[in-house]
């Protein structure tokens, strides 16, 4: 049986439904219906939809490739290192972006520590797309290693441990067995890792400039639109507001089915 | 917005709204107008381009310096503020790195056919952005910048940190920081920056005149703002 809250509660919990649905709604009702297309085909939004498109997925396939073993190596450790670099995960989770763009600098910029060396080989990411790919990675990275490694510790290892038993190599039970059973985190962790590179702005534009085509990306637009043309700057905030929108659909299925699952085991 | 404990004494505190070339003046205007006020002054600083949003949204500024005209004259239009005058006029010019290839520029000309510099300039929705749009128009020349930041500031300090060789910002952007290099631009552009008080503020003609006095100019004249 459910338990009604009392009509107190409803009214403290308007509050917050409110502040979250009233600059949605602002949005939308201040959206220039009528001359959407014309926004929509100008050149910086053309660029910076294309742009953000072609490097937020660069991001995200980055974040599988090299996410993957990351999380599989933290599910299976206990020690201080372990611990260390979950922390270091964890880290771009809770630093302010654009603190996270000079951390960038300072390493990869062009007299930093590991950029100088880059640098000599001809290399610079920063003011290139590459940037933005190497920022949106380090920003979205922690989502989806920490949705996969969550669903590898709650994972029923008997079937792994009898695919073992019967000769198979530790790499052969992880691609066959491990994640197909953990494949609804990784779409989850996907998802969120992609969400969150499409909306990264702060460590973007300290760490990689603001160039229409090259690293002017979704979100630095409607920044530099909002000084220039406010009306432009709506339309493209709510193209972005549309892909949220699908994100949390998406995720309805897979995140919530993944939590869902684990509730009834 | 002020809530209780902030201020000083005199209680409130008075915002002024300034673009971010006005940065290493500011203490000292700050102090200036504290003097010939009584009133306690704070500045915030951005790109002018901001202005109008933040002014349209109820800003709590009494008074707001821009970086030129044209950003002003939008203020005005759209009635935001009272009728301006002008306290300084500003040039563009070259910054430069130590690189080799920092070291190599000199002139606008060599800037723009150089293929190695890493050039970056302002926004064109900021008023350096704008000017230096209007600079290469003048030259006939074309720029690959690297990057076009946010305010001059961003701009500068991109050189300041190494990232880029080359900036076109103000000329008193250029005085303050020791490792910069500045070249001159033949027949550069002026942009004349413009104070104004915010409509229906207290405080904030006074602020405009004060701006106006000679004190004040003395102060901009020291960090390299020629008089209007």
């Amino acid at each position: 049986m459910t338990i009604r809250p009392p009509r107190w509660v409803v009214a403290i919990a308007a509050a917050p439904v409110i502040v979250l649905g009233a600059p949605l709604f602002a949005l939308l009702w201040r959206l220039p219906w009528s001359d959407l297309g014309g926004a929509l085909r100008s050149e910086a939004a053309k660029s910076a939809l294309g742009l953000s498109l072609i490097t937020s997925l660069s991001a995200t396939v980055l974040c599988v490739l090299f996410g993957l073993p990351l999380a599989w190596l933290l599910s299976t450790g206990t020690g201080v290192m372990t611990r260390v670099i979950r922390a270091l995960c964890l880290l771009p989770i809770v630093l302010p972006p654009v603190v996270g763009g000079v951390a960038l600098l300072l390493a990869f910029g062009r007299r930093g520590v590991v950029g100088q060396w880059l640098a000599d080989l001809g290399i610079q990411l920063s003011f290139s797309t590459a940037g933005v790919i190497l920022a949106q990675f380090f920003v979205s990275l922690p989502f989806f290693v920490l949705s996969v490694e969550a669903a590898l510790r709650q994972m029923d290892i008997e079937f792994a441990e009898v695919a073992h038993v019967h000769g198979a190599s530790p790499a052969r039970v992880f691609t066959a067995v491990t994640v197909p059973s953990i494949a609804p985190a990784i779409a989850a962790g996907s998802v969120l890792a992609w969400a969150r590179a499409l909306g990264e702005f702060g460590a973007t534009v300290t760490f990689a400039g603001s160039l229409q085509g090259r690293t002017q990306t979704l979100p630095l637009a409607v920044f530099n639109l909002l000084e220039s043309d406010p009306a432009d700057a709506v339309v493209l905030s709510a193209v972005l507001v549309v892909l949220a929108v699908a994100v949390i659909a998406l995720l309805r299925d897979r995140w919530f089915g993944v939590l869902r699952s684990e509730v009834q085991r | 917005m002020c809530f209780a404990g902030c201020g000083g004494s005199s209680g409130s505190v008075v915002d002024v709204l300034a673009a971010s070339s006005y940065t290493d003046v500011a203490d000292e205007l700050e102090t200036l107008l504290e003097d010939d006020l009584g009133i306690n002054v704070r500045f915030s600083f951005g790109s002018s381009g901001a202005f109008l949003e933040q002014l349209n949204q109820g800003a709590p500024a009494a008074a707001v310096i821009t970086a030129d005209d044209k950003t002003m004259r939008r203020l005005e239009s759209a009635n935001l503020v009272d009728a301006s005058i002008a306290i300084n006029r500003n040039d563009l010019i070259i910054v430069t790195s130590d690189s080799d290839v920092g070291r190599a520029i000199n002139s606008l000309v060599y800037l723009a056919a150089s293929d190695d510099a890493v050039t970056v300039v302002c926004a064109d929705s900021a008023p350096c952005g704008a000017a230096t749009d209007q600079l290469l128009k003048q030259a006939g020349l074309t720029l690959s910048p690297a990057s076009r930041e946010p305010n001059v500031r961003a701009t500068l300090t991109k050189v300041i940190l190494g990232e880029a060789d080359a900036a076109i910002v103000y000329g008193t952007d250029a005085r303050v920081h020791p490792n910069l290099r500045s070249v001159e631009i033949v027949d550069t552009v002026d942009v004349i920056g413009r104070a104004a008080a915010v409509k229906g503020k207290t405080h904030g003609s006074d602020i405009v005149e004060s701006l106006r006095s000679a004190a004040a100019t003395q102060i901009l004249a020291d960090a390299g703002f020629s008089a209007p």
